[in-house]
């Protein structure tokens, strides 16, 4: 999976925000909420350059930061991935 | 996942993103600048400002709330607004507390609307009340 690039993560108070920032014009029309997990994940993705990300590389992500088993993580990987793609966000 | 965020979380995003000299697009809520700007319908496009003058929509903070009004009057630092649909109340604020003006408008199919017409509803304030009426019932 790869993340797409242009977008701008922010967190205000509990909320996790990721907007499209364009050249000229940021639209929060199409503004997507995220949670602290699909954030924390977002941002690691990032960090790993955003290229070929498996669900894998996402459950250790989880299981270093998170008391959660592998088998959990794996698990909401795999939904937080199929999401990003479903929203736009991310390409298999 | 997507899940309604407040005016109050949103809005100084935005203004944080206008003063990089980004637009900002949004669909605003309510129905105070009928008929121009149909709430939760039509998007709106706003640009940090550089002067203001009487006719501009701008996006304010006013009376502790945000609000997406019309310049009726600017008296140096003193601004006064007031929505397309309202028929006399008005509302107070500053040049600083102005976040950016409305540089487009766009309805739901995202066609854009033309914002002179807008200036016009401003010069017809008089007759508000029967147009506001009319356009009510053609709803």
């Amino acid at each position: 999976m790869n993340i797409k690039k242009g977008f701008k993560l922010s967190s205000i108070g509990d909320e996790w925000m990721l907007l499209a920032v364009g050249a000229e014009q940021v639209n929060f029309d199409r503004m997507i909420t995220m949670n602290e997990t699909a954030a924390f994940l977002w941002q690691k993705c990032h960090e790993y350059g955003g290229k070929n990300i498996t669900p894998e590389m996402m459950a250790d992500w989880l299981c270093d930061e998170y008391d959660v088993t592998r088998t959990l993580a794996l698990e909401d990987a795999k939904l937080v991935i199929a999401d990003w793609i479903e929203v736009g966000i991310a390409v298999e | 996942m997507p899940h309604k965020v407040h005016n109050e979380i949103l809005i100084p995003e935005m203004d944080i993103l206008l003063r990089e000299g980004k637009d900002v697009r949004f669909t605003p809520t309510g129905f105070s600048m009928r008929p121009f700007i149909e709430g939760e319908k039509d998007a709106v496009v706003l640009r940090r400002p550089s002067t203001f003058r009487v006719g501009d929509i701008v996006l304010a903070s006013a009376n502790n709330q945000y609000l997406l009004h019309r310049i009726i009057a600017i008296n140096g630092e003193h601004i006064t607004l007031q929505g397309d649909g309202n028929l006399s109340v008005t509302e107070q604020c500053r040049t600083a507390d102005i976040i950016g003006t409305v540089i487009q408008i766009y309805n739901a199919d995202g066609k854009p609307k033309r914002l002179t017409r807008g200036r016009l509803w401003f010069y017809l304030r008089p007759c508000r009340r029967i147009l506001l009426k009319i356009y009510r019932k053609l709803l």
